[in-house]
């Protein structure tokens, strides 16, 4: 395969690839920022229970002491 | 599909499928770069320009896909009254404004070339940009009010009345004498393109259905995340 052919697409180079790079552009955008929400959502609901965990734990050894 | 309706087994339902779908998604949108671009045939009139085809028409079809999804995830929502349902709807919004967007901008890049312009008030074209503001404006209405759950079934309504806009798109190109050429592909007697093209454009279609599905689930896993964050905040609040 003759690779300047290709990347000419017969003269619609200028409208061929755009359409791709756009294309793989936007969609890998919309996937980059939705794992980047989950990860940050993931990370903040564990700090939360952790933290949840910590301040039972103190309330329930006093009542466990006597 | 009510017993999807309880969250925690709609969530182990979401997370088993998603990496099923990611899956698909990349092997069927590599697989269809490949043929898109390296084993189909120019087109005798269009040349080259016909492999814009390739991510136009599943974008647009994904475009009314999604639509259509945010339409019946909103009437369940709104009628049922499934917080589930709305969630859906939620995570569905930016991911079909994004093929929305890109249905538009490709077909901007194969116009010029093959109709000699960027752009034309046509039926479809209109209809299909009237689609993207339909999307921009469930968005925007439904991170307008302070209570979410009102926004919800606001942007819910307006989602359905939008619902209209899809069969416009679907047949405004046999209802208007349109610049934009009529279906070739879902056709009562087939297809009327040949298997070296429909097999790339099929390929990409599965890869963006599977992309929708895959991205829609990571989303909804988010929003349920932020669900219990706010939940958690407000009971370490009250303690």
């Amino acid at each position: 395969m003759d690779l300047s052919a290709f990347i000419d697409m017969g003269g619609y180079g200028a409208f061929v690839w755009p359409s791709y790079g756009l294309s793989a552009l936007v969609l890998i955008a919309v996937v980059w920022q939705s794992r980047a929400r989950l990860k940050r959502s993931d990370a903040e609901l564990e700090k939360l229970r952790q933290a949840a965990d910590a301040q039972e734990a103190p309330q329930e050894a006093p009542e466990a002491a006597p | 599909m009510h017993r999807f309706v309880n969250p925690i087994r709609f969530l182990k339902l979401v997370s088993a499928v998603q990496p099923w779908a990611m899956g698909i998604s990349i092997v069927c949108l590599i697989a269809g770069l490949y043929f898109g671009l390296v084993v189909s045939p120019a087109d005798y009139q269009q040349s080259e320009t016909v492999r814009i085809m390739y991510v136009h028409v599943p974008a647009a079809w994904m475009a009314m896909f999604c639509y259509s999804a945010l339409a019946a995830a909103s009437a369940v929502g709104l009628i049922w009254r499934h917080l589930t349902a709305f969630v859906v709807a939620r995570a569905t919004a930016p991911i079909g404004g994004a093929f929305t967007f890109l249905a538009l901008a490709t077909g901007s890049l194969w116009g010029k070339p093959m109709w000699g312009t960027w752009w034309v008030w046509d039926a479809r074209l209109t209809s299909v940009l009237i689609l993207l503001f339909l999307y921009f404006g469930y968005m925007a209405l439904e991170g307008a009010f302070d209570d979410r759950a009102r926004g919800m079934r606001a942007a819910a309504i307006l989602a359905i009345v939008g619902a209209v806009n899809v069969p416009i798109i679907k047949f405004s190109v046999d209802w208007w004498n349109t610049l934009h050429q009529p279906a070739s592909v879902v056709k009562m007697d087939g297809p009327a393109i040949h298997a070296s093209m429909l097999t790339p454009l099929l390929l990409m279609a599965v890869g963006y259905t599977a992309f929708y599905f895959w991205v829609m689930f990571v989303r909804v896993r988010a929003e349920f995340n932020d669900a219990r964050i706010q939940a958690l905040r407000l009971r370490q609040s009250e303690a």
